[in-house]
């Protein structure tokens, strides 16, 4: 009989090792179909790092996958790599979006609720802006990169597939870490957590340094694997696209964004392909149907009707 | 001499435009200040209104200072549509669901508006003269439109301030609770909140108009400026969305001309990120 | 608050994602391609994912086989005009072309039929939607997507698989200086589209000193902003004003204030529709006068016209064709052909966009045809001995980059209310009316 109790680890386990048969035996669309949904995992998952632990939203939380793919961008362009793999650039590219997260998150972070997502859209957009200012960055043009790299499917999956083990593992440790549990206490009652003598802004400013990190690896890869960065990296469609992903599946869980994203995903396909002027629409009413009813996402639902299953 | 005309013109400019961005705010600081949901479908409004006032022009030769008598009537319906259907569900809920239920809405928007009006840029001719004082030229129709943004706010500063609506409105945002207590009807007062919200979004889209041409794409730059005046003016502040917007204006004006005009929403956010971290409650507000 | 949610919901909720990911898979393998002749498309039905042949009835034509053209395009997006328009262009091509005697290489007849999905203008499918078209649909030729952004990829990805594409809508040359040896541009570049302005502009007024130029912050008025001012400085002119303005601006007068004061003897420029009709708009509201105005992609839009009333007369601006050119031709249908074809097809005038999905698909049969074989190779070797004279107009490309480097942009100007070909003589169905009135 299946142990069914811990059906999180089971279904991480079991996704890892899919995604990653499927690069050795699946055709070419078939891993390009699914590169670009281990992408949107991966950003689900660092936003869940910081939205949903802390229950901060971040709505410009894509300013850290633009950083990142014009930080590895800008290096494959400026350094020779030809001993080294682009894809080093975009641990580059995570580490510089980190120190930005660093910068800006203690002011940012100190406010609350809506002004805090408001602040995060603003920063966003004004790096965008001030991005496209600078000629050195590509200002207009953006950067392409197809003189530097080739276009290679295979090694971003690989490196895609790496990072979400990387991340995965990540917000394994943090739920289960003194860390995770000090965030999981921000998200319910922030002053209590101060009373019983958390350090809530350092925790927040880690986790929000983290979930930089994380998307400007993603920045960095996607940016190898288009051959092409510009400012469209830091569209706030973008950001909406991870946090639904996340809220679909459940946020602070750790199963949450794996099935959210994939959910999110396929739908987007399915209504992309069979519906092309309508698909806005559908997509819209369906999120609408599914934070009114459902807002605790998938794995909320699933937890609360079946207790025996150890969810997290 | 040429560089004095420049920086009138400028300040003319930015103060006219300023007005617009006040304009179009009114109805988000209402609605955020008053139900603390992120109406990320404002914009999408906005257009709405934009599209009325065009209609209307265009099928009925209806003047748009004559739309603005059918936005209030339409504005109210919709609110009350928006509140009862949606709103109402998220209004004491967390911010990532009003957020994300908004967002949802504005794609239902724009793709209704992309399916039955399409993408073609849409606008009204020019409507009123220009105004020449000098060498300053006073672009009418913009003018027309500060002039009914000074209107509006003031509207809903005195309906705030002085009527027992407007002061049961604020008892709510002070305490919910204390104010049901006190016999309000939150229900009601959101209900009304929402639908002169959305009244007040209307008539600034009707106005936009006027004066810019749009498609159905536009929405998104006006919810974004929206909120940046909100906060900067404090939310539920009507005078201080006003002049967040005249502020905000101005800066842009003066960045377009003595920078350039690339750079000037970064000046702008900018700005808004100074004021979040020093005074989050917006300039102009007082701090409670 | 937690409500106790009933079994029903719980299992209710379970089984749609179960059903959602098998619609997925269903979707992603795609089923067998609809078989119906395309119908005219109105905005609010769906639009069939693939097309396949529609066999001539009359005919007694064996086909040796099908060739599959493939392509993403901006069905849903901001770019959803311009792409849907160049999607009919192609479509009618592909009628076209099966009912007058296929593609022939040697002896045997090839008729076409077309793939494409929606790329949203947006990156996030190009990947998957390119490979899919090349290793699952199986494409023989590629047209690019609508927008240079997404065409940086798409051209990596027929690069890798060694598939022919031929360039359309996307017209930043930065494209073709990244070693791409397949793909092919039939638009006339981004950084020459407003160099016949300039021409017309010393044409009419050798004493022309002063330009403004102006664009919107975006990769392709970027590259036609800045190949203007180099060509303008080239002639000799002065560039008093060079600025960028944000994306879908709202407000455009603290420019054209600056403008104003250094009094140029012309204005040219743009980005996209509502940004050019806001410049005119306010160009007048602020008195900024010039001799010449030339606005790239809004002017040639009839909705220009309808949006600022007389305000659009004398208003100029390139375009990479229309209607009214007169060109004489050596390959394919005439304009007037083309024309009547598309009136009766779609029920409307064709655009540039129209015009130029129909002859990117053109160009690739005439290359088809010159290299009698299918071999991609040999097919892009025979692009580079074409020298055609289209309806579309000339087309001829750098043998090494693939650059279009004979199609010149043709000059429209708004006159009575009418747009009139003003430029270059040649093509010209009417003068060009210089200076253009004070306000």
């Amino acid at each position: 009989m299946i142990n069914l109790k811990d059906l999180t680890t089971l279904s991480i386990i079991g996704f890892l090792v899919i995604s990653l048969l499927i690069l050795f035996i699946g055709s070419q669309s078939l891993i390009a179909f699914f590169l670009t949904l281990l992408e949107l995992l991966i950003l689900a998952y660092s936003i869940n790092i910081i939205t949903g632990l802390t229950g901060y939203v971040d709505f410009g939380h894509a300013v850290f996958y633009g950083i990142g793919a014009y930080t590895t961008a800008f290096l494959i362009v400026n350094i020779n790599t030809t001993s080294v793999t682009p894809y080093l650039f975009s641990l580059i590219g995570g580490l510089v979006a980190a120190f930005f997260a660093l910068l800006i998150g203690a002011p940012v972070l100190r406010l609350k609720g809506a002004y805090f997502a408001i602040a995060t859209l603003s920063v966003s957009e004004a790096v965008k802006v001030i991005i496209s200012n600078i000629s050195a960055l590509g200002g207009s043009y953006g950067i392409p990169l197809a003189r530097y790299v080739s276009y290679d499917v295979v090694s971003a999956y690989l490196a895609m597939w790496l990072t979400l083990l990387f991340t995965i593992v990540l917000a394994i440790w943090i739920s289960n870490s003194k860390f995770g549990y000090g965030l999981r206490a921000i998200r319910e009652d922030e002053i209590a957590a101060n009373v019983m003598g958390i350090n809530t802004s350092l925790y927040k400013l880690m986790a929000y340094v983290l979930s930089a990190l994380v998307a400007g690896v993603v920045g960095g890869i996607s940016g190898i694997l288009y051959v092409y960065v510009s400012t469209e990296y830091f569209k706030v469609d973008i950001s909406v696209k991870m946090l639904v992903s996340m809220m679909l599946g459940g946020q602070g869980t750790i199963l949450g964004p794996l099935i959210g994203a994939i959910l999110y995903y396929v739908i987007q396909y399915t209504l992309v392909t069979s519906y092309p002027f309508l698909h806005l629409l559908i997509f819209g009413t369906i999120l609408i149907i599914i934070v009114l009813f459902i807002p605790e996402g998938l794995v909320g639902i699933i937890k609360r009707r079946f207790k025996q299953l150890k969810l997290r | 001499m040429v560089v004095d005309i420049v920086f009138l013109q400028t300040l003319v400019n930015g103060l006219l435009q300023g007005s617009i961005y006040g304009l179009v705010a009114l109805g988000l600081t209402l609605i955020w200040g008053v139900m603390r949901v992120i109406n990320l479908a404002h914009g999408e409004f906005i257009i709405l209104g934009a599209y009325t006032a065009f209609w209307m022009f265009t099928l009925y030769s209806l003047q748009p200072l004559i739309s603005l008598l059918i936005g209030i009537p339409l504005g109210f319906l919709i609110g009350i549509v928006i509140y009862v259907g949606l709103v109402k569900r998220v209004v004491n809920g967390p911010e990532l669901s009003s957020l994300l239920v908004f967002f949802g809405l504005s794609m239902i928007l724009q793709n209704l508006m992309l399916t039955y009006w399409t993408a073609d840029v849409r606008g009204l001719p020019i409507l009123y003269a220009s105004i020449n004082i000098g060498s300053i030229t006073i672009v009418g129709d913009r003018l027309i439109a500060s002039v009914i943004a000074i209107i509006l706010s003031t509207f809903l500063l005195i309906l705030l301030k002085y009527t027992y609506f407007g002061r049961s409105i604020r008892a709510v945002v002070q305490d919910t609770d204390a104010a049901m207590l006190m016999g309000v009807n939150v229900n009601y007062i959101y209900a009304m909140s929402m639908s002169i919200g959305i009244i007040l979004t209307f008539l600034g889209g009707i106005l936009i108009a006027l004066t810019t041409p749009f498609t159905p794409y536009q929405g998104g730059i006006y919810t974004l400026y929206s909120f940046l005046i909100v906060v900067l003016g404090g939310l539920g502040n009507p005078l201080g969305s006003l002049f967040g917007g005249l502020l905000i204006g101005i800066i842009e004006s003066y960045t377009a001309t003595y920078w350039s005009s690339g750079i000037s929403p970064a000046v702008a956010f900018l700005l808004l990120l100074l004021v979040l971290i020093i005074k989050p409650e917006g300039i102009f507000s007082r701090r409670r | 608050m937690n409500k106790a949610i009933s079994r029903l919901t719980a299992i209710s909720v379970i089984i749609i994602v179960i059903l959602a990911i098998i619609a997925a898979y269903f979707a992603f393998y795609g089923g067998a391609p609809t078989t119906t002749t395309v119908t005219t498309l109105t905005t609010t039905s769906a639009v069939p994912t693939t097309t396949t042949v529609t066999t001539p009835t009359t005919t007694s034509i064996v086909y040796a086989g099908t060739i599959k053209v493939g392509f993403t395009t901006s069905v849903t997006g901001s770019l959803s005009v311009e792409g849907t328009r160049q999607l009919h262009g192609i479509q009618l091509w592909q009628e076209w072309v099966n009912t007058h005697g296929g593609i022939k290489i040697g002896n045997k007849i090839y008729n076409v039929s077309l793939v494409y999905y929606d790329d949203q203008s947006s990156k996030d499918n190009v990947v998957a939607l390119y490979e899919r078209l090349i290793t699952t649909d199986k494409v023989d030729f590629l047209i690019s997507p609508y927008s240079s952004g997404l065409t940086f990829t798409a051209a990596a990805i027929a690069e890798k698989y060694h598939k022919v594409m031929v360039a359309t809508g996307a017209a930043s040359d930065s494209i073709f200086q990244q070693g791409y040896k397949y793909t092919v541009q039939l638009y006339t570049p981004g950084s020459l589209y407003l160099k016949s302005t300039i021409d017309l502009l010393l044409a009419k007024d050798p004493n022309a000193k002063n330009i403004a130029i102006i664009y919107e912050d975006e990769i392709f008025a970027a590259s036609v902003a800045d190949g203007a001012k180099k060509y303008a400085e080239s002639k000799g002119l002065n560039v008093v004003y060079y600025d960028k303005y944000p994306s879908k601006p709202t407000d455009l007068s603290s420019l054209l204030t600056v403008i104003k004061s250094k009094n140029p003897d012309a204005i040219i420029g743009g980005g996209h529709f509502a940004d050019g009709v806001l410049l005119i708009k306010q160009a007048k509201q602020l008195n900024v006068n010039a001799k010449l105005f030339s606005i790239v992609v809004a002017a040639p839009e009839d909705k220009f016209r309808d949006a600022l009333g007389a305000d659009a007369n004398y208003i100029m601006g390139p375009s990479q064709w229309e209607p009214d050119v007169k060109y004489t031709v050596n390959y394919g249908p005439s304009v007037s052909e083309f024309i009547n074809m598309y009136v009766k097809r779609f029920n409307e005038t064709p655009t540039y966009h129209s015009a130029g999905g129909f002859a990117a698909a053109l160009v690739l049969q005439a290359a088809i045809e010159k290299a009698q074989s299918l071999d991609s190779d040999k097919v892009r070797e025979a692009f580079n001995s074409l020298d055609l004279k289209t309806f579309f107009g000339a087309f001829k490309i750098d043998p090494t980059t693939g650059l279009q480097i004979a199609h010149q942009m043709v000059i429209i100007q708004w006159q009575d209310g009418k747009k009139y070909t003003v430029w270059p003589p040649e093509a010209a169905s009417r003068e060009p009316i210089y200076p253009k009135p004070s306000w």
